[in-house]
């Protein structure tokens, strides 16, 4: 029997191919050959070739693991918040005696339409050390004089950082899991209100399994969202005190546009497209299944 | 020509269209006053207008004709940029050329221009861009040398006489600071017309120092010297008088003793005027000269030495609550004025603006304003670290400062642009003369005097009365004993290196030693990859003093 290739399709996808080639895939190639060249516009030479080189400046330099830390400092932090934080306000907001719920919803996802620049300009305000609300707000729930320098001090700027985030994006979250939860069948729950079973046993046994899915693909784009922080950052402590909240991906930007080294900034990049994609295919792979396994 | 006030009976259309024809040559003086008066002008109202159209006709004919021509100009925004919409716009209206500009943040104009011009960009005919960021726009091949243009006039000429005012420049900045290095020859060449005298200076209250002279004499032995400017002459000194304010309820409220800048770009010299106060490196004249960062045989930095180990540990224990208010690590430029212009504030250094500031009604709380504040030059030391000995001697001349330039703005032309006569005729314009005044005058901006004639100028002077004898001197004397900024290739990342480890010292997260040596290793990176060679001949270089003879 032979098989006929139809080449008809091939118009109709042609433009959306170029763009696609032209938008994502020729930067990325582009970007690998900054990557194994050594190119800088401040230097005075044509870029040699140097293969891994970029790579290997990378893992000898002590900022580089640096950003590293900080990255998965905030991602594990920033996962666990916010998708606990996203699921705890879901489960929630989906009974159907709350009051309001369709306001409260409104209301709760307007951070995510903030630009996070001005999250984090607004954050920096909120933070400030001189005489900032939440410093003011914690001296009066602890009833003493709370005055934590949260721009200044290494572990209350990742804190700081990790709070603008979470209050930026969980939201977002919130709805997505809801919309999730509020479309599950109805009748195992039924079946479980008949056999007596306690919220524990209905939220581990039919809701959490149902949405597991939903949840893993989530939290898989919050987390590439969170390694390529930068805007909040930015704006908030500049990566500062020191390097003390510059992720890797702030590095990348320093070492690009304020240093100018391209193909050092481009092969950070890639190392964390790398990572990233590995990342995810293994949490597609196994999340589903062994995620919520409680 | 635009006007927007209309004479009586006549609309401002007419009033604009006979400006303009005027102005072009297109009309004479009888033809617009006979126009005036069929649309119904009262002849004194129309032989008024006439005049004062035709005054500037004569000053126009003075002027050059761009007609046609459209700059596009390259500055920070806000109020740094507002002599642009200003003085720009009135040239522009003068010569027939059309302004686009371009705004820029400020603290990133490095970022930005360097990103325009590495990637092949053409879009700015001139750009202001500070003085200690340019080696790299001028290494790349993208400022115009400026020599040529200014020597076409006379030295001391002004705008009218087709000079820039070169010679009136101060010294420090005239022959130090505006000029690089040809990226092909390595000959210096002016590449920037000064248009801001940035240095650092002390700022205090001179009310609390006269209400507290007394008692503090009585604690410390020796006298608040208010409206000195060589006071206080020690770093041992200033602490001691920060430490005798902080945390004193004053006017009730409680004050700081001083405020460092401790977080973004302008930090850095926080670090670098201590640690060129403590250091000696050769003759003072070679120090002056800009060659404390380098060992210039070796390349090798200096800045880990014991003056800079010292200056560091000073820098950390001045944000302590002992002198500062709390949270001082975190503090910027804006906090800084922030609690200068709320009346919380006893004492600081930074660019001279804080009298601007104390001045400003809608801005500032202390009572008395200007007259309330006195100014004093960057203190300096009674021992310093001798790199030829390798340790500290004493050092007994009372006047001796070291402060560093601390920045400072410049225009440069861009080698690309087309319209370059234009440029520097626009940069002429907005540089000298009243325009020079009028930007020196404005309560908003923060430009300062780097003319010798600002300094005797009347209405300068009468300005700045209140916070006289001591604001002139000392800007004078701040600029004249001034240590420029590294000016490099590379610049923008060694200081971006003292940022990061001085935030490291600040945050307890390395000793001040450890910090001092990692900025130490950092330096030596980027020596290396810039080429060392290269740098080498660029710091030796730049070094000295260039004179456009």
């Amino acid at each position: 029997m032979t098989t006929r290739h139809s080449y008809g399709w091939i118009p109709y996808l042609a433009p959306s191919l170029i763009l696609i080639l032209a938008i994502a895939i020729w930067p990325l190639g582009y970007a690998a050959w900054l990557a194994t060249h050594d190119f800088s516009p401040l230097l005075p030479f044509d870029p040699p070739f140097v293969g891994l080189g970029m790579f290997d400046l990378a893992f000898s330099e002590p900022r580089f693991w640096n950003g590293l830390r900080v990255t998965v400092i905030l991602l594990v932090g920033g996962l666990l918040l916010q998708g606990s934080l996203a699921l705890g306000l879901a489960l929630l907001l989906a009974r159907q005696d709350i009051v309001g719920r369709r306001l409260m919803m409104m209301i709760a996802f307007l951070p995510a339409f903030i630009n996070p620049i001005a999250t984090g300009y607004i954050f920096r305000l909120l933070f400030s050390p001189q005489g900032g609300p939440i410093n003011a707000f914690l001296s009066i729930i602890t009833r003493q004089d709370v005055s934590i320098d949260w721009i200044g001090e290494p572990t209350p700027a990742i804190i700081a950082v990790l709070i603008a985030d979470t209050w930026q994006w969980t939201p977002f979250l919130t709805v997505i899991f809801l919309a999730g939860i509020i479309n599950l069948r109805r009748e195992p729950y039924e079946a479980a209100r008949l056999d007596r079973a306690s919220a524990w046993q209905v939220l581990r046994a039919i809701t959490m399994p149902a949405i597991a899915a939903l949840v893993v693909v989530m939290l898989v784009i919050r987390g590439i969202e969170i390694v390529k922080i930068f805007d909040t950052i930015f704006a908030l402590t500049a990566g500062g005190p020191g390097t003390s909240t510059e992720t890797l991906s702030f590095y990348a930007y320093q070492v690009g546009f304020k240093s100018f080294e391209l193909s050092y900034a481009a092969a950070i990049s890639w190392f964390l497209l790398v990572v990233v994609v590995i990342a995810s295919l293994i949490l597609f792979k196994t999340g589903a299944r062994n995620l919520f396994r409680i | 020509m635009t006007i927007s006030k209309t004479g009586p009976g006549v609309s401002s259309d007419t009033l604009n269209r006979l400006s303009d024809q005027l102005l072009e040559g297109k009309i004479t003086r009888r033809q617009m006053l006979t126009n005036l008066a069929v649309a119904g002008m009262s002849l004194a109202a129309a032989g008024s207008f006439v005049n004062a159209v035709g005054s500037k006709r004569a000053a126009a004919a003075a002027m050059s004709n761009y007609k046609g021509v459209t700059l596009t100009l390259g500055q920070p925004g806000g109020k740094f940029g507002a002599f642009a919409y200003l003085e720009g716009a009135d040239w522009a209206a003068q010569t027939g050329a059309k302004l686009n500009v371009v705004e820029l943040p400020g603290g990133q104009m490095y970022e930005k221009v360097m990103a325009e011009f590495a990637t092949g960009g053409k879009s700015f005919d001139m750009i202001l861009m500070p003085f200690n960021q340019s080696a790299d726009v001028v290494a790349g091949g993208f400022a115009e040398p400026l020599d040529d243009f200014i020597k076409a006039a006379p030295l001391d000429a002004s705008y009218e006489g087709g000079g820039v005012e070169h010679a009136s420049v101060l010294a420090p900045y005239r022959d130090q600071v505006i000029w690089s290095l040809d990226p092909k020859t390595m000959d210096p060449h002016i590449y920037h017309i000064c248009f801001d005298g940035d240095n650092h200076q002390g700022f205090y209250r001179k009310d609390w120092w006269i209400k507290y002279g007394e008692e503090f004499e009585a604690a410390k032995g020796y006298k608040l010297e208010v409206d000195n400017p060589w006071f206080p002459a020690t770093w041992k000194q200033y602490y001691e008088i920060a430490e005798f304010f902080n945390n004193r309820e004053i006017d009730g409220q409680t004050v700081y003793g001083h405020h460092d800048i401790n977080a973004t770009v302008a930090s850095t010299w926080h670090f670098l005027w201590r640690y060129t106060s403590y250091l000696k490196h050769g003759t003072d004249e070679q120090m002056r000269a800009g060659d404390v960062y380098f060992d210039s045989e070796t390349m090798e930095p200096l800045i880990n030495n014991e003056a800079g180990v010292r200056a560091m540990t000073e820098l950390v224990e001045a944000a302590s609550e002992k002198y500062s208010p709390p949270n001082a690590k975190s503090l910027n430029w804006g906090d800084l004025q922030e609690f200068w212009q709320s009346g919380r504030l006893n004492m600081g250094m930074t660019w001279p603006a804080m009298q601007k500031i104390a001045a400003d009604p809608g801005r500032s709380k202390i009572p008395g304003g200007m007259a309330s504040t006195g100014a004093f030059i960057i203190p300096g030391s009674d021992e310093v670290f001798d790199t030829a000995s390798g340790s500290w001697v004493a050092q007994t001349d009372v006047r001796r400062r070291m402060p560093v330039s601390s920045w400072g703005w410049g225009w440069m032309i861009a080698s690309t642009s087309k319209n370059k006569e234009a440029a520097y005729d626009l940069t002429r314009w907005m540089c000298t003369g009243d325009r020079r005044r009028s930007i020196e005058l404005r309560q908003f901006a923060e430009f300062e005097m780097h003319h010798d004639w600002e300094f005797d100028d009347p209405q300068i002077s009468e300005f700045y009365a209140d916070a006289n004898p001591s604001y002139f001197e000392t800007q004078k004397q701040s600029v004249l004993l001034s240590v420029p900024d590294l000016h490099i290739p590379g610049q923008k990342q060694f200081y971006d290196a003292i940022i990061i480890r001085k935030g490291e010292a600040l945050n307890g997260s390395k000793t001040p030693k450890e910090a001092v040596d990692a900025m130490a290793k950092d330096w030596n990176r980027i020596v290396k990859r810039r080429g060392k060679d290269s740098l080498k001949a660029w710091y030796e270089k730049k070094s000295q003093r260039y004179t456009l003879g």
